[in-house]
């Protein structure tokens, strides 16, 4: 609880800092925030706290906190020039860090009321930040649309929320749980409709095919900060949400629910796979590389049994990381429509800023002394020993496709280039670049969380 | 009145409203639209709720009504925004991004 408590505040002071001329320390103060709810999380690991029936901080959703707030460190350390806009300083903060405490919500419910309300929580705010460059068209259609596939998003899982209470009686996922073995038939109906009406809502959230189309758009139309926000920490929070509340169904799920849910997956790898090797804007195709990646996590959520909470902390912190990385060099390249063309020759420009892309993308494409692979290998792993062998033969398929467009922007690098040399690195930028490889490197060791 | 019959009245309303969502041009008219499916849930949230004999279901409309409001106010912001800069509210012109 203490850990939602900090961040709402943190929050109410970026807000209130405006008039008391306190903009400068913002900065440092978030980073303090996350870091302290990440030490909290870190030190009361083996603790259980139950909040009201609403929310309980204990070994599922520690970790997740632990993944979000290095996410969230990793970012306001990167992207921090996002915030020195003249006047909106303060709104921008107080944006991110309210729509964290909702992340906080999404992995903490045990109450299906808390999960609305973080739903909430985390995306209004993100509607707003995907619109935050006012003049740009592009940026106005994707906050629309945004805002649009959200709000149509969250009526579905409502309606799915509506006929699981009115199945069960109560919105307290461990009540539903031990409900759900005998019910009448009616309300055996009941259950069936509602969990596939919230199942299809958190596809929308997570962008998994066939509920993925508002992703890429969404993507390339917001500025470049708000999409690695999106792709790390709002995606993080929807999984997480998805884990729990899967987990709470798993003996409840009919075989032909269960078999649509592997179409998900089925469906996801290959449709982003397929369009995203077509792709020449580096947004669009980061777009859908994640899509791609909600494909294999998806698979880790559907097919591990027990401790799927360990495999996606891992499998997000590390494809968390990767995107903030490549994210990060995108936006020094350029601050909005990015072309592959825009990497060219950036080995001989800018050596830094080329190897951590290069050690981004060939994590994500899952390439052997990474962090990726690890991650890659232990979702098909699990595939695997659930039984689902085809399911490990459409994910090294959607591998090998993905090694071509992640090694397109590779080899572009190689290339001699024309252009003036970029500007410089500043230098915490670097450090945050030093920091982000080595992370990819030394996860790679310390895999068994 | 059996349970069913309000199970199917906000079954209709909510597909009314999703498939205005889809398939309107005019923006203001999706937002009514997704109203209309916010509000089809809150029938049903609370003609449960009087079939279980309990209050959370109308307490949680109350959740409802509240996010729906504080989402109308955000949407609202972002399509006067749009309208700022294209001076149209109808959605088909925003077609930058494709594929």
């Amino acid at each position: 609880m203490t850990e939602l408590i900090i961040l709402s505040l943190t929050g109410v002071a970026a807000l209130v800092s405006e008039f008391l001329n306190l903009r400068k320390i913002l900065l440092p103060l978030a980073i303090l925030a996350l870091l302290v709810v990440l030490g909290l999380s870190f030190s009361h690991l083996g603790t259980s706290e139950l909040v009201y029936n609403m929310a309980s901080f204990d070994g599922f959703s520690r970790p997740f906190l632990m993944v979000l707030c290095t996410l969230g460190v990793l970012w306001f350390w990167g992207f921090r020039r996002f915030f020195e806009a003249e006047k909106t300083t303060t709104d921008y903060f107080a944006l991110t860090l309210f729509s964290f405490a909702g992340a906080v919500c999404m992995v903490s419910y045990t109450n299906l009321a808390m999960l609305f309300l973080g739903v909430e929580i985390l995306s209004i705010p993100v509607y707003v930040l995907a619109g935050s460059n006012k003049s740009d068209v592009k940026g106005n259609e994707a906050s629309f649309k945004y805002f649009l596939l959200g709000a149509f998003s969250s009526a579905f899982l409502l309606f799915g929320i509506a006929l699981l209470y009115g199945a069960t009686g109560t919105f307290d996922l461990a009540e539903i749980t031990s409900k759900t073995t005998n019910l009448t038939s009616q309300n055996q109906g009941l259950l069936q409709v509602g969990f596939v009406l919230t199942v299809a809502a958190f596809a929308f959230k997570v962008a998994a095919a066939p509920f993925h189309f508002w992703a890429p758009d969404v993507y390339e139309g917001s500025p470049t900060p708000v999409t690695a926000y999106m792709v790390t920490v709002v995606k993080v929070a929807a999984f997480a949400a998805l884990l729990k509340f899967f987990q709470a169904f798993q003996n409840a799920i009919p075989q032909t629910v269960a078999w649509s849910i592997y179409g998900l997956c089925f469906l996801t790898l290959m449709v982003a796979n397929f369009i995203a090797a077509s792709q020449k804007n580096v947004k669009r195709l980061m777009a859908y590389s994640s899509i791609s990646h909600t494909g294999f996590m998806l698979i880790g959520i559907f097919c591990q049994k027990e401790g799927a909470e360990h495999l996606l902390t891992y499998y997000a912190l590390v494809y968390g990381i990767a995107s903030l990385t490549a994210f990060r060099v995108l936006w020094y390249l350029r601050n909005e429509v990015a072309d592959i063309q825009d990497f060219r020759g950036l080995l001989h420009t800018n050596q830094l800023a080329a190897v951590s892309v290069i050690m981004a993308m060939l994590s994500m494409a899952g390439i052997p002394p990474l962090a990726g692979f690890i991650a890659k290998y232990r979702v098909l792993a699990a595939a695997s020993a659930a039984g689902q062998g085809w399911l490990v033969v459409v994910g090294i398929l959607a591998s090998l496709l993905a090694i071509y467009y992640y090694f397109k922007i590779v080899i572009v690098m190689f290339e001699p280039s024309e252009q003036a040399p970029v500007r410089p690195l500043h230098l915490a930028d670097k450090v945050f670049l030093y920091v982000c490889c080595g992370l990819l490197i030394a996860l790679t060791v310390w895999p068994v969380v | 009145m059996p349970i069913n019959y309000y199970l199917i009245l906000s079954a209709i309303l909510f597909c009314i409203g999703a498939f205005g969502v889809m398939f309107r041009r005019n923006a203001i008219l999706k937002f009514m639209c997704i109203e209309l499916m916010l509000n089809a849930v809150n029938l049903l949230m609370v003609a449960f709720s009087t079939v279980w004999g309990q209050a959370q279901g109308q307490v949680f409309v109350f959740f409802i009504m509240a996010v729906a409001a504080a989402e109308v106010a955000i949407g609202l912001a972002i399509l006067m925004m749009i309208f700022r800069n294209i001076r149209s509210t109808d959605t088909s012109i925003l077609s930058k991004l494709k594929w």
